[in-house]
């Protein structure tokens, strides 16, 4: 796969910075409901977004800071059930329409890639957009298309991992056997990643590898990528886990779902957080483990040089 | 590294299969007509119906269950089989790669219609394969055995999309082969959605007319085939055509609305040409997005107006023929693009008598029997500004 470099990072999510950075270093942390912070656009459309478009936005605007935009040739989103409260919007409103004449607003802000349509308006961006959504796999499959998308060494992907949550989600979790205290922890989630393939003083952490079994046992997923990327577990530094439907593994880690709750877009939160352990333990690697329903991902990060 | 496509499945208005659909396209024969479904809207609209009904996919196809399952996924499980009947490594080791809008919508319609009058959740098994990715999941599973299984949405060029995510990892060395297409069925949502947009029109459609006024809805599912040479080796399969390019650009102008000049429908086609190294003179055929609505026929037309130059080559909708299937339609028109090569035909562009003319650009006003057709360009535009062109060749 062609090494990509982590230019920057931003997530929205009960862990603020600060506090991430204690969780990884094993000190004592504080979590807090993730905010819903606005991304700097125009205030009509900033009055009609929901809230995952909202923070989906605020993180790519974060990420876009450090970089220079007329790089930016590919624009993938990743979500797990896509625009949630604006389809449940239009859903209610053709229940009660009566002939009526309804708001076509809901329904085109309820497309799945109407983040990425956004993003490539707001950037004047041109290039490569495309948005994935296969459950909590679907980051992971955007990682490995900006990697077989990016094509000179100048180039950058803004990759970016959002799902927003509604009442029913929860009530619907617990008709399919969620414990209560389960499907209170759903909840939304975003981030966002400006990747490069070429290194520089500003980008010193590296995605080595990524990739998705669906058909396999998990532990023998596990093995083949590490052999392939040239490591075992015993050389990595950590091993990021998330694991919301609890199956057990043979493997330990730093397990992000209880400090950040559900949603298919938690995996994608296991990037960033490797993002901050390289800059707090700059010679390490990290293997990040998204158990999912139908599969795994897996992403190898190391800091550069290591 | 080559790819070429050695199976096709295509299920839709005018029909359950891919012969069915070349004496549909050959007779000049539309599938879309006046529906009358309280569920899909309260008025009648002109639609393009996959004329077999859940129960009946459901007995054909001989999947197991409780019955929960969604249209979309029945349509695409159908044409899916299809495209891999002659595969003679029986759907082994695929990457599958979906397009879809819409996933179990047409089951989470009837589901929480119940919920929002009488805050009933006691059908909550109709969401079971609601979202999208697990829907692919499932047809996936259904048809073959898969490596990986991934779903994009992007409007209704998801699954020209998905063909070309299909070529870029076959190209990428990831897989050697793949199955690529989308399907889409209709619903109440989409069916309200195009009208609340003021884009649906009452009438048959009229792409490329003069007197155009919208897009007719319709459902369906199509898959190909994809392989490489060293995956062909193994399966010995026929190679019908060869994709030899493709390329995704945004049009970056407006949610729903093509640019005037069509920006991004010109960069994706100069994409997919370059990437196939072909000149826009060696097209025989144009496949055109052509929905109808006023708006993106104008911008097409004047998209390929700038990339040909005063070069004719003959172009045709086949919504007309179909209705617009949205996160299926790439992977329709890629199949009619192929049998178009096969079979040597263009189809043609039904419409009505006024049909635009920008000087050397007309569209095909009757289908165009027995001509050679080596190579086709495919266009799909999507809301979002996503816009996706593939170049397919005739096998040499």
């Amino acid at each position: 796969m062609r090494k990509l470099f982590i230019i920057d990072s931003s997530t929205v999510c009960p862990l603020k910075d600060q506090e991430l950075d204690n969780w990884l270093s094993g000190k004592p942390y504080s979590i807090s409901p993730p905010e819903v912070k606005m991304p700097v656009i125009d205030r009509i459309n900033l009055r009609r977004l929901s809230t995952g478009a909202k923070i989906a936005l605020y993180c790519l605007h974060e990420c876009c800071k450090s970089i220079d935009k007329q790089r930016v040739s590919s624009i993938i989103m990743a979500s797990g059930l896509g625009a949630l409260v604006d389809t449940q919007t239009f859903l209610t409103s053709i229940s009660r329409s009566n002939n009526s004449l309804i708001s076509p607003t809901p329904f085109i802000q309820g497309g799945h890639n109407t983040i990425s349509g956004i993003v490539a308006q707001w950037l004047q961006n041109d290039g490569y957009n495309m948005t994935h959504l296969q459950q909590g796999l679907s980051f992971e499959f955007a990682l490995i298309d900006a990697s077989i998308s990016l094509n000179t060494d100048d180039e950058i992907a803004l990759v970016g991992s959002v799902d927003e949550d509604i009442p029913i989600l929860s009530e619907i979790a617990k008709k399919y056997g969620w414990s209560e205290k389960m499907a209170g922890q759903i909840t939304f989630h975003a981030s966002a990643y400006a990747l490069t393939p070429s290194a520089s003083v500003n980008n010193n952490v590296r995605i080595d590898d990524v990739d998705v079994y669906q058909n396999m046992p998990v532990e023998q997923a596990i093995e083949l990528f590490l052999i392939r990327n040239g490591c075992s577990t015993s050389v990595l530094s950590q091993i990021i886990i998330r694991n919301p439907l609890k199956r057990n593994l043979s493997i330990s880690g730093m397990e992000i779902d209880p400090v950040v709750g559900l949603s298919f877009s938690s995996g994608a939160l296991g990037l960033h957080f490797a993002h901050r352990y390289h800059k707090i333990f700059p010679k390490s690697r990290v293997l990040n483990v998204n158990l999912d329903v139908d599969g795994v991902g897996l992403i190898l990060t190391s800091s550069h040089g290591f | 590294m080559r790819v070429f496509i050695t199976g096709t499945g295509m299920v839709s208005a005018i029909g359950n299969d891919v012969t069915d659909t070349f004496q549909s396209l050959w007779q000049g024969t539309s599938g879309i007509r006046l529906v009358e479904n309280e569920g899909l809207s309260s008025h009648p609209i002109m639609a393009g119906i996959v004329p077999l009904e859940n129960d009946e996919l459901l007995s054909e196809l001989r999947i197991p269950g409780d019955g929960n399952i969604p249209r979309t996924a029945l349509l695409a499980i159908k044409a899916a089989r299809e495209a891999l009947k002659n595969d003679h490594l029986t759907g082994r080791d695929l990457g599958f790669f979906n397009g879809t809008t819409t996933g179990g919508m047409d089951l989470t319609e009837q589901f929480f219609k119940s919920y929002i009058t009488q805050s009933d959740l006691s059908g909550f098994l109709k969401t079971r394969l609601h979202d999208l990715g697990k829907m692919s999941f499932f047809v996936a599973n259904s048809v073959c055995t898969p490596i990986y299984e991934d779903t994009l949405s992007t409007a209704c060029s998801s699954a020209a999309n998905s063909i070309l995510l299909g070529m870029k990892y076959i190209r990428s060395g990831r897989i050697d082969r793949a199955l690529v297409g989308g399907s889409d069925a209709l619903l109440a949502l989409t069916v309200s959605g195009f009208k609340s947009l003021m884009i649906y029109d009452e009438e048959r459609c009229k792409p490329f007319s003069t007197n155009r006024n919208g897009l007719n809805l319709g459902e369906g599912a199509a898959y190909l085939l994809l392989e490489n040479e060293s995956s062909i080796k193994k399966s010995n399969n026929t190679i019908l055509a060869e994709l030899t390019g493709g390329w995704n650009a945004n049009d970056h102008y407006h949610a729903t609305a093509s640019s005037p000049d069509g920006r991004g429908a010109l960069k994706a086609m100069k994409g997919a040409l370059k990437d196939s190294n072909t000149d826009p003179s060696d097209l025989d055929y144009i496949n055109a997005h052509g929905t109808g609505t006023v708006n993106n026929d104008q911008s097409e037309l004047n998209a390929l107006q700038r990339l040909l130059s005063g070069i004719e080559i003959p172009f045709s909708s086949t919504k007309g023929f179909t209705g617009h299937t949205l996160g299926a339609a790439g992977a329709l028109e890629a199949v009619v693009s192929v049998i178009s090569i096969q079979e040597g035909f263009m189809p043609a562009n039904l419409s009505d008598e006024s049909l635009l003319d920008n000087g050397f650009m007309h569209p095909i006003g009757e289908t165009k029997k027995d001509v050679l057709v080596n190579t086709v360009m495919s266009n799909s535009f999507g809301f979002g500004g996503n816009c996706t062109s593939l170049i397919f060749k005739k096998h040499a």
